[in-house]
C-alpha cells in the first residue's frame, strides 16, 4: 500500500487523526461532566484508538513527511495507548493509580520538551502548537492528581478537557482536512 | 476512478442494509439482539473499504475526506452492536459521539458546497446531509429523550433506499458496465 501521494494528502490525513482525537478527548469530557457510564464509551473509544493507532503509524512512518507528522502522530499514539489503558482498567475492574503515575512521568517529559524546542516557536503555526503542548501537558498534570492524589476535580477536568478537544484536536483537524491549514 | 465507484456503491449497498434493519428495529419490528451480527459485519467491511479508500495508491482528496467520516460510521454500528451485545440500557456515550459526528459532518458540509459541479456531487452532498440529520436525530433521541423512535425508524428506512442502496446499486451498475 501506498502513504500518500504528496505533502498535501498528508496534511488530510494528520487532519482525519486530530479529528479522531478531538472526538476521543470529548467523550472523555463528556464522562466526567454528565457521569456516563464509563463502561458504556469503552468500545467506542477501542474503536477511534485503534483507528488513531492506524493512521499515526502511515504518516510516521511513510515515505513522505512534514514538519507536523512526527509531532502529531507521536501525541496521537501516546494518547490513543493512555485510553486503550482505561479501557483494560475498566474492562478488568483494575484502578488507575498506574496511569496517574504514567501520566506524572509524561507532564515531566513534556514540560522539558515545551522548553527545548521554544526555539521552534517561530514556525507557522508554532504558537498554536506550543500552547496546544502546554495544554496536554496540564491535562496530564490533571490526570496525576485525579488517579493518584485523589483530588475531586473532575468537573473542572471535564470542563478544561472539553475545551482542549475542540481548541487543540477537534478544530484544528477540521481545517487540516479541509485544506485551510497547511 | 472506476474502482472507487465499484467500491463506494458496494459499500453503499452494505450501508443501505445495516440502516434498513437498524430503522426497523426502531419501528419495533426485529428484536435488539437479532441485528448484531449485520451491524458488526457492516462495520468491518465499511472499516475496510474505507482503510482502502485512504491508503491506497489511488488515493484522492475526495476519498480521504469520503473514508475519514465513513469511518465514524463504522465505529457507530460497531458501537451499536456491543452496547446490544453488552446489554447497555444508557447509551449516553453513544448520544454524545452521534453529536459530535453531526457537527463534525455540518462543518465539513460548509466546505465542499462551493465545488458542486456534476450530478455526482450534487448527490454527495445529499447523501452527508442526509447522514448529519440522522446522527443529529440519535443525539435527540438518546442524550435528550426526546420520543422521535418511530420517526427515526421511518427517517432510517428512507435514508437507506434513497440515501444508500439507490445510489449504491446505480453506480456499482454503471461502473461494471
Amino acid at each position: 500500500m501506498v502513504v500518500t501521494h504528496n505533502v498535501d494528502m498528508l496534511t488530510r490525513l494528520e487532519g482525519a487523526i486530530l479529528i479522531y482525537l478531538g472526538i476521543l478527548f470529548f467523550l472523555n469530557s463528556v464522562s466526567y461532566i454528565t457521569k456516563t457510564n464509563k463502561k458504556e464509551i469503552v468500545s467506542g473509544r477501542i474503536f477511534l484508538s485503534i483507528l488513531i493507532i492506524l493512521f499515526s503509524f502511515f504518516i510516521m512512518f511513510g515515505k513522505i513527511k512534514d514538519m507536523y507528522s512526527i509531532e502529531i502522530g507521536g501525541i496521537a499514539l501516546f494518547f490513543s495507548c493512555l485510553y486503550l489503558w482505561h479501557d483494560f482498567n475498566i474492562i478488568f475492574n483494575i484502578s488507575n493509580e498506574g496511569i496517574g503515575y504514567f501520566c506524572l512521568y509524561f507532564f515531566v517529559l513534556g514540560v522539558l520538551l515545551i522548553f527545548y524546542s521554544a526555539e521552534y516557536i517561530a514556525r507557522p503555526w508554532g504558537i498554536w502548537l506550543t500552547a496546544s503542548w502546554v495544554s496536554w501537558d496540564f491535562l496530564l498534570a490533571m490526570y496525576y492528581f485525579m488517579y493518584v492524589k485523589k483530588y475531586n476535580i473532575h468537573l473542572f477536568f471535564g470542563v478544561y478537557f472539553f475545551l482542549v478537544s475542540i481548541f487543540t484536536a477537534w478544530l484544528p483537524g477540521i481545517l487540516f482536512l479541509t485544506g485551510k491549514l497547511q | 476512478m472506476k474502482l472507487f465507484f465499484q467500491i463506494g456503491g458496494f459499500t453503499s449497498l452494505l450501508v443501505a442494509s445495516v440502516i434498513w434493519v437498524n430503522g426497523l428495529w426502531l419501528l419495533e419490528k426485529i428484536p435488539k439482539k437479532s441485528i448484531v451480527f449485520v451491524n458488526l459485519f457492516s462495520s468491518f467491511i465499511v472499516l475496510s473499504t474505507s482503510i482502502f479508500s485512504i491508503f491506497s495508491s489511488y488515493v484522492t482528496i475526495t476519498s480521504i475526506y469520503g473514508g475519514t467520516m465513513t469511518l465514524l460510521i463504522s465505529c457507530t454500528y460497531f458501537w451499536l452492536a456491543s452496547n446490544i451485545i453488552c446489554d447497555v440500557d444508557n447509551m449516553a456515550g453513544l448520544g454524545w459521539f452521534s453529536l459530535m459526528v453531526s457537527v463534525t459532518l455540518s462543518v465539513l458540509l460548509i466546505s465542499p458546497i462551493k465545488s458542486i459541479s456534476s450530478l455526482w456531487y450534487v448527490w454527495n452532498y445529499f447523501n452527508w446531509l442526509v447522514w448529519c440529520v440522522l446522527f443529529f436525530l440519535y443525539f435527540l433521541m438518546i442524550i435528550l429523550k426526546v420520543k422521535i423512535n418511530k420517526f427515526i425508524g421511518y427517517y432510517s428506512i428512507f435514508a437507506s433506499i434513497v440515501n444508500a442502496f439507490l445510489p449504491g446499486f446505480l453506480s456499482l451498475m454503471t461502473s461494471i458496465k
